[in-house]
């Protein structure tokens, strides 16, 4: 039931927003507060009850608050009978990740705080966008999963749209066909898996994702069977359908050269959702990388790994380049966040356990850390309605305490030891360097990444906040830009204790997910090596 | 002799048992003469008489055309010597054309221009359901006569509908196009039946004199005559390349018509395509029927070409009437994908895509005529900001056009899936590259349909209004049936099974 307190909690508020009278419209933030608060409880409940060492990914008995009910079973005529579960459970794959939305939705809930129109529908879809980001990290049926992964684009088109800046609607459309353009294609290979595989039990065919992951349960002769030698399009059908998955979640986490409604929607969208963007959304590539296309081809993921290797080194050196470029603040961090994420696909595409594990604390680390960018740049941007870097000049003396903040984001964004990124970063690197799926260049190349984060940072910290105090403004934004409120303290002291925090004890996640990464990687390169094998021998 | 007296006294026995499968039919037929009888002498007393009966009489054939689903079991029934056939799966189409027809006249009762026009609106209430009447014949038909009977049944008084705001040009532009296409629709589809009866020999297309009638000859004159029938069918459901007429009918007639006449015709037409396809594929020798190959490439081709012309010719429009017409276009090609993937699947999967499409379109519709009712314009430009004046109405429209595109969670997204499922089944089972291609390009098609669907939110919501007028309250008639279509188009798109699992047959 835990599980599904924590999605349907979100659809209960929004029922309930939706009915109050807009009199009310002031409590509706402190409503949605509470129900982050709420989350955020449950989540250290979970985290207090999980098992470690359960490893989770492919089986179904290490899965922990489970739940599993029949949902949609028909009859389909020719080919049997269709199964479609509410099947929800977490391992050390999600449980971080699940952890980590809630503690970004609660953040968002405070930078709410800015929202000055139309409250009621803004509170609305952001606890149905809750709910969704929710779903996602804990369907384990394919199909249920795909529900919440579409149902957070219509909440996120809105918020975009109406709350957004100057170019809203471009952006907002934009990111809305991007995302759906890979999750159409996607929908296709799940009805390919669901002709595909049969649940073991009941004979009928299934959504189940761990089903899925397991070659025994795919019909002799089927697309996706192992020892099919059809070919679709002169390719593989495997090997196709991994690349249309990668592509699908790739779109979300972003990659070069698919990235650029990343952006777009972060500069155009209002603080929150930029927060819930950068803190949650591209994880769910990363997510959907590794739980799905690894779990369930993972003959694509060795095949492939070279490529995604390729874009991830990519990602990050051109991310941080554009960031070096890039003029308005929120526009920088938008492209750090390409370029940190490329840590993510390096990290994967290495198939090591430090390199994948590297990745998923990358994915926290990152989670935390741009919440606190995009919460730190909504706060000038609250007071004066600007965030070009030139206009800004000597920000440290005007405003101590938030510069402070800023320091500290800066700096464990940059990968100093002792914060989060660093460990993160330094274990996909280290995966990088002892893989056998990618060459060593790329660890390298990586590395460099990191120096030119540096860069951007430090000269952003030199450009904006040392020197005089300038403005562009004048006297006026120099009464404006007052130091930051309560608030803003409660909301950004958090993220830089658990960015702390997790640097200096990495620990605290490592020991939740190790077994499932060991698990997961090793069942990886066993059996993606025999299904490639197989595949080899087929086709010659 | 005697033998003779035999086989007419079989006949007459046949007719006469065969009366009580047609009772939705005949009290439709009956509620009509009630109607006009009831115009000449009651109509000006009491207000409203003729929409009255009309709507309780639809009503009670609605409940009619329920109890048939215990009338029949399981085995489709031959009826009139096998003119007509009674079936579940006919079943389920009348009870949708019916259900659309309600819903429209319940719409009409309350739409501006209808209640303003100087004729009045007792003939157009009796039109809809003499349509109604010729749409269920069109479900049952088996014999060509029965189809190019009930055919042009329908479209006869589809002409005087679509035309019957008179003294609106629009209108009355939209009544002659669509006169002026579907007269020649017809012909060639009655040119196409002269040569299929010339081939075979027989009328009544089940039997099997006919499939092999066909098949005897060389394909290239049989596909001839299939073709010129088809392209019959095809205006009805607006397929290419008999859909040129759609958008100016569908802009000028009345908005509940345009409702109409993009839910009930193409469910109507539909299920004749499929009768039709399935009688040309249904053989019995092993081999399997020698058109099967190319009338599942000429759908797929059809259908890939109907959605990608009507989808991507949808992106430019700034009339939201129009915008619809296109997408209704669409919408066909969708259907069509299910009717090429031609299995047991594929109908149920069409036939719930229906369901899922007449709710949304005919909800979107209403909404249209909700707007169209308070600030009388159909213009994209004049929709902007009234997402926030009508709140609860745009919210519905919303959730219509979601489904139109085919997103979760709504039930546009599982008719779809269904149908997609479809098609992959049909690849998986025949090997036919052209469904995985035309798969691909639905995909495609979704993508680009969100892109104008979402002109109208993107207008209600995301845009200020030009002026701050204050508006008069809309309708609230309209509103109750707005919401009660989109919370149940919420409902299916949680719970298809609902409704999917009573689909059996």
């Amino acid at each position: 039931m835990t599980l599904s307190i924590l999605i349907f909690l979100p659809i209960l508020f929004m029922v309930l927003v939706a009915v109050l009278p807009q009199a009310l419209k002031n409590t509706f933030k402190y409503l949605n507060l509470a129900v982050s608060i709420i989350q955020l409880i449950i989540a250290g409940y979970m985290y207090l009850h999980f098992n470690h060492s359960l490893p989770g990914v492919f089986n179904e008995q290490s899965f922990q608050f489970v739940e599993k009910h029949s949902w949609i079973n028909l009859n389909l005529g020719t080919l049997g009978k269709l199964q479609i579960q509410y099947f929800l459970g977490i391992d050390g794959v999600s449980i971080g990740l699940l952890m980590l939305s809630t503690f970004v939705m609660a953040i968002a809930a405070l930078a709410s705080w800015e929202i000055k129109t139309n409250e009621k529908g803004y509170f609305c879809l952001f606890l149905l966008l809750n709910a969704a980001i929710m779903g996602v990290f804990s369907a384990l049926d394919f199909f249920l999963f795909y529900i919440f992964y579409e149902l957070m684009l219509l909440p996120l088109y809105f918020l975009i749209g109406i709350w957004g800046g100057a170019r809203r609607e471009y952006a907002s459309i934009k990111f809305f066909l991007y995302t759906l353009l890979g999750s159409v294609f996607m929908l296709l290979v799940i009805i390919g898996l669901y002709f595909s595989v049969k649940d073991p039990i009941t004979g009928a065919h299934t959504f189940d994702m761990l089903s899925m992951m397991n070659p025994a349960n795919y019909v002799q002769g089927s697309i996706f069977d192992i020892h099919s030698s059809a070919l679709l399009f002169g390719v593989s059908p495997r090997l196709l359908a991994f690349a249309v998955l990668f592509i699908a979640f790739a779109i979300k986490v972003p990659i070069v050269p698919l990235h650029t409604w990343l952006p777009d929607a972060h500069v155009e969208a209002p603080t929150p959702i930029s927060i819930i963007l950068a803190g949650v959304l591209l994880k769910i590539g990363g997510y959907g990388i590794i739980r799905i296309c690894m779990g369930i081809f993972p003959d694509g993921a060795i095949y492939f790994s070279w490529v995604i290797g390729l874009i991830g080194v990519v990602s990050i050196i051109y991310g941080a380049m554009s960031a070096l470029a890039a003029s308005d603040l929120k526009r920088l961090i938008a492209y750090s966040s390409v370029s940190h994420m490329g840590f993510v696909l390096l990290g994967i595409a290495s198939l090591t356990v430090e390199g994948v594990s590297g990745a998923m604390f990358q994915m926290i680390s990152h989670g935390v850390l741009s919440s606190m960018l995009f919460f730190l740049v909504g706060v000038i941007y609250n007071r004066v309605h600007d965030r070009e870097i030139a206009n800004f000049r000597g920000l440290y003396l005007q405003m101590p305490t938030y510069s402070v903040f800023v320091f500290i984001a800066f700096f464990a964004s940059l990968g100093l030891p002792g914060f989060s990124a660093f460990i993160a970063e330094a274990f996909s690197l280290i995966g990088a360097f002892n893989s056998n799926s990618i060459p060593r260049w790329m660890a390298v190349v990586g590395a460099v990444g990191i120096l030119l984060g540096a860069a951007y940072f430090l000269w952003t910290l030199q450009r904006m906040f040392f020197g005089k105090a300038r403005f562009k403004g004048g006297e006026d934004w120099s009464a404006k830009l007052s130091d930051v409120n309560l608030r803003e303290v409660i909301a950004l002291s958090p993220m830089a204790i658990v960015a702390l925090l997790l640097g200096i004890m990495p620990f605290l996640f490592f020991d939740m997910s190790n077994s499932a990464m060991v698990e997961l990687v090793n069942a990886t390169l066993k059996s993606g090596g025999q299904h490639l094998e197989t595949l080899s021998k087929l086709l010659n | 002799m005697e033998n003779f007296v035999g086989i007419i006294q079989s006949s007459i026995n046949d007719t006469l048992g065969s009366w009580i499968y047609l009772l939705p039919e005949i009290s439709l037929a009956f509620i009509f003469i009630l109607m006009i009888v009831a115009d000449l002498f009651w109509a000006k007393r009491i207000k409203n008489l003729v929409a009255i009966i009309a709507v309780s009489g639809l009503f009670i054939t609605i409940l009619e055309t329920l109890d048939q689903f215990l009338l029949i079991h399981s085995s489709a029934i031959p009826l009139f010597g096998g003119m007509i056939k009674l079936s579940v799966s006919s079943v389920w189409y009348k009870l949708l054309i019916e259900l659309s027809g309600l819903l429209v006249m319940l719409f009409s009762l309350r739409d501006f221009q209808l209640r303003n026009t100087e004729k009045g609106g007792s003939e157009y209430f009796s039109l809809v359901l003499v349509v109604t009447i010729g749409l269920n014949f069109m479900v049952m038909a088996q014999n060509l006569l029965m189809i190019y009977l009930s055919v042009e049944f329908v479209s006869v008084c589809s002409y005087i509908l679509a035309a019957y705001l008179t003294g609106n040009k629009r209108s009355e532009e939209s009544g002659m196009k669509y006169a002026l296409f579907g007269a020649v629709a017809s012909a060639v589809m009655l040119y196409g039946m002269s040569l299929l009866y010339g081939f075979t020999g027989t009328l009544d297309i089940t039997s099997s004199a006919f499939y092999n009638g066909l098949a005897s000859i060389s394909l290239m004159s049989a596909s001839v005559a299939l073709l010129l029938t088809l392209a019959g069918l095809f205006f009805k459901i607006s397929a290419f390349p008999m859909q040129v007429w759609v958008p100016d009918v569908y802009e000028g007639a009345p908005t509940p018509i345009t409702a109409f006449l993009s839910v009930a015709p193409k469910v109507a037409g539909i299920a004749l395509l499929i009768t039709f396809i399935t009688a040309v594929n249904s053989t019995n020798t092993t081999t399997g029927s020698v058109f099967l190959a190319s009338t599942e490439s000429l759908l797929a081709v059809v259908a890939i070409v109907t959605m990608t012309i009507g989808n991507f010719s949808a992106l430019w429009q700034t009339n939201v009437k129009r915008l619809m017409a296109y997408s209704a276009i669409g919408h066909s090609g969708f259907i069509l994908m299910g009717v090429a993937a031609y299995s047991m699947t594929g109908q149920k999967a069409i036939l719930f895509f229906l369901f899922v499409y007449a709710l949304a379109n005919i909800g979107a519709f209403l909404v249209i005529g909700y707007f169209s009712n308070v600030f009388h314009s159909e213009e994209l430009e004049d929709y902007k900001g009234m997402g926030m004046k009508y709140p609860l109405i745009s919210v519905a429209m919303v959730i219509f056009l979601v489904s139109l595109t085919g997103l979760p969670p709504t039930a546009g997204f599982v008719g779809k899936f269904f149908i997609f499922s479809a098609a992959v089944e049909a690849y998986m089972i025949g090997g036919n590259v052209l469904l995985l291609i035309m798969v691909i390009f639905g995909v495609v098609n979704t993508v680009v349909s969100l892109f104008y669907y979402f002109k109208i939110p993107l207008n209600l919501y995301l845009r200020k209004a030009k002026t701050e007028i204050s508006l008069e309250k809309g309708n609230l008639l309209f509103s109750v049936i707005i919401i009660f279509l989109a919370l149940f188009t919420l409902f299916l798109g949680i719970f298809p099974s609902k409704l999917m699992g009573l689909m059996n047959w």
